[in-house]
C-alpha cells in the first residue's frame, strides 16, 4: 500500500468571528446567569488562569485553589463587565489576577461562595505595572495556544516547553516528521492572526 | 532543543512567526491541569428570600 501523503496542514485561513469579542459575548451571558456561557469561557480560560495562579503561588494546590475563587470571582463580576471599556479577555485577566492576589496569604482553601459574596469589580490600577504586563502577555499567549486544535497544539506544546526535537516529536506522537512540521507551522500561522498586536 | 529555544529554527521564515515565537518563549510553560480543574465550580444564582419582591 502507498504512504499516506503528508496532509497540507499549513494552509491556515484565519478564523471569521461574527462576533468582534466572543469572551465579552460570552461574559454578557455570564452577567444574566447563562451556565453554558460559563461553561465555554472556563474551558477557554482555565489553563491560563492556573498558570498565572501558579506563576505566582508557587503551589500547585494553592494555585487550583485561587484558580477555583477566581472564576467564582468572574461568575460574581460580570455583571460589571463594560463592553465599551476593554475587551473581554483583558477583563476576565484583571478579575482573576485580584482574585489570585486575595488568595496569597489565605491559610485555608477556598470556600467557594459564589452567590453569596459581593461583586468584585475589577481594578483599574495593576498592582505592579511590569509583573501585570508580563502576566497579561503569559496569559494571552497561553489562552491562545489552549484554543489550538488538539493535532497542532500539541507538537507546539512539545516543541516549546517540552524540549522535544522535531524529530522527538515525530516519534512520540508516531507521526511523520513532515506532519509535526506543517502541523507546527500551521499552529503558529493561528497564532500569528489570535496574538496580532501583542507586544 | 537549542540553548536558544526550541528545534524550530528553520520553520520560523517569517517576520510574523519570528514574534510569535519570541513571545512564547517569553510566556512559558503552559500547565497541566490538575483533576480538580477539570470541572467548572459550582456556581449559583441568588435566590431572593420568600416573600421579597421581584426587582
Amino acid at each position: 500500500m502507498a504512504p499516506v501523503a503528508d496532509e497540507p496542514e499549513d494552509r491556515v485561513r484565519p478564523d471569521v468571528h461574527p462576533v468582534a469579542d466572543p469572551d465579552g459575548e460570552l461574559l454578557c451571558r455570564v452577567a444574566e446567569r447563562d451556565h453554558e456561557a460559563f461553561a465555554i469561557l472556563y474551558r477557554r480560560y482555565v489553563r491560563p488562569v492556573y498558570g498565572l495562579a501558579l506563576r505566582r503561588l508557587h503551589d500547585r494546590d494553592r494555585a487550583a485553589a485561587a484558580t477555583q475563587r477566581a472564576f467564582a470571582a468572574i461568575w460574581r463580576s460580570a455583571a460589571t463587565y463594560v463592553p465599551e471599556r476593554e475587551g473581554g479577555a483583558r477583563w476576565l485577566f484583571t478579575v482573576a489576577r485580584n482574585a489570585i492576589g486575595d488568595h496569597e496569604g489565605r491559610a485555608r482553601p477556598a470556600q467557594l461562595v459564589a452567590s453569596a459574596e459581593p461583586p468584585e469589580i475589577a481594578s483599574r490600577e495593576p498592582r505592579s505595572e511590569s509583573v501585570a504586563e508580563d502576566g497579561w502577555l503569559a496569559f494571552r499567549v497561553h489562552a491562545a495556544v489552549a484554543e489550538l486544535p488538539e493535532p497542532e497544539r500539541v507538537p507546539l506544546e512539545l516543541a516549546y516547553w517540552g524540549g522535544r526535537s522535531r524529530s522527538e516529536i515525530a516519534e512520540q506522537l508516531g507521526l511523520p516528521l513532515g506532519t509535526v512540521e506543517s502541523r507546527t507551522r500551521s499552529a503558529l500561522a493561528r497564532l500569528v492572526v489570535r496574538l496580532e498586536g501583542l507586544e | 532543543m537549542s540553548e536558544h529555544g526550541p528545534d524550530l529554527d528553520s520553520l520560523i521564515d517569517d517576520d510574523r512567526f519570528a514574534q510569535v515565537h519570541d513571545v512564547l518563549v517569553r510566556a512559558g510553560p503552559l500547565p497541566e491541569l490538575p483533576d480538580l480543574l477539570a470541572r467548572p465550580p459550582a456556581v449559583a444564582v441568588r435566590r431572593l428570600s420568600v416573600g421579597s419582591p421581584e426587582p
